[in-house]
């Protein structure tokens, strides 16, 4: 698929977004999701952005996701995403040997609320997440909970992720088609103290990779989180750094940015 | 280390039981403001409906009436709030905001 189309697609959105009408918007976590949904008809864009660096070999690297999002019923809301990768490796700190942008696939989320973090003893929502990509496809699953004290916002998510991999490979001269199935347990969790137009709060992420049935490592990942709103517009930024070591699988840090606007 | 992590247990649970949740309608506070019940029950199913998706769910005692009539005029439109919805809403807030005076 040329790269072109999806950036052309989302400038245009992006351009319709910016000449609607906006409101404000809360989310006060970006890797954490709270258990609430869009109201039915109401629309959202969301702009994702995640810099990851300090992995092995001076590497960094760009997240792009683009959000539409739409509420279907009270309770029900999708959302259709287009992501995008920007890699760079460096030889050393200062010298580039490869710089890799790809369109890296479509992804369609589905949020049903059960209960709600403020009105309810606990906020419950479900999340079901599928991507795919020209040789990759993506499940994932969540357990979304949350409670709202007043202004402090508290958010738990247990995730379940298998990711599949199609590898052209040669087997004894023929071309063989391999599929790699790998198992990823998350959890995050966030605790914001919300005022008058910003919060802020600590948020944190466990992931656990699982390939044949072994765990091949834990990763672990701390940091402050700051949300901004007006009633045009809110953003959110969180700033993970990783905990443990290991460098060849994960970054050092990550830090992510999503700006919403409510259409 | 073990009777630690039971204490922060435990207060967790009350402090998500006892956490204080969007107030609900009596008969009382229907006959109070001379509102059916159902009416107010309704209100308040549509003010977490309609509202929580966006920003978190403020106590009707924040507001008085008057600005709780902004407030709802105001986010109508961007809720998707059909009139009936927003009366019914603004009827459950103005009913359970006693405390909140000008």
């Amino acid at each position: 698929m040329p790269t072109t189309t999806p950036f052309r697609v989302a400038a245009a959105l992006l351009l319709a977004a910016a000449l609607q009408t906006a409101t404000a918007d809360e989310r006060f976590f970006t890797y954490s999701y709270e258990p609430k949904v869009l109201p039915q008809g109401a629309i959202e864009l969301e702009q994702w952005a995640t810099l990851r660096n300090g992995k092995e070999h001076v590497y960094a690297r760009w997240d792009v996701r683009t959000e539409f999002e739409i509420g279907l019923t009270d309770r029900l809301t999708t959302a259709l995403y287009m992501n995008w990768k920007n890699e760079w490796g460096f030889k050393n700190a200062t010298t580039l040997a490869e710089n890799k942008a790809a369109f890296t696939g479509w992804s369609s989320e589905w949020k049903y609320k059960l209960t709600d973090p403020t009105a309810d003893s606990i906020g419950v929502l479900l999340y079901g997440e599928v991507g795919v990509d020209r040789h990759e496809w993506e499940l994932e699953g969540k357990l979304v909970l949350g409670k709202n004290f007043g202004n402090v916002v508290t958010a738990l998510n247990a995730i379940v992720e298998l990711e599949g991999e199609t590898e052209a490979e040669l087997e004894e001269g023929e071309p063989e088609s391999k599929m790699e199935l790998e198992w990823v347990l998350e959890n995050t969790a966030g605790i914001a103290y919300r005022l008058n137009s910003f919060a802020l709060g600590l948020e944190g992420r466990t992931h656990t990779e699982i390939v044949e049935g072994e765990t091949e490592h834990t990763a672990f990942f701390l940091g402050p989180v700051i949300n901004v709103r007006s009633e045009r517009w809110w953003a959110t930024l969180t700033v993970l750094y990783q905990l443990t070591d290991i460098l060849d699988e994960h970054e050092r840090t990550e830090t992510r940015l999503i700006l919403g606007i409510h259409l | 280390m073990r009777r630690s992590s039971l204490r922060a247990g435990a207060l967790a649970v009350v402090l998500f039981g006892c956490a204080a949740a969007l107030p609900r309608v009596t008969p009382q506070d229907a006959q109070r403001v001379g509102v059916a019940l159902e009416r107010l029950q309704a209100g308040r199913e549509l003010y977490i409906a309609k509202c929580s998706g966006c920003h978190g769910l403020y106590p009707p005692q924040r507001y008085t009436d008057d600005e709780w009539a902004h407030w709802v005029e105001e986010m109508a439109p961007l809720a998707r709030l059909r009139p009936v919805q927003k009366e019914q809403i603004l009827l459950y807030l103005q009913a359970m905001n006693d405390g909140a005076h000008p």
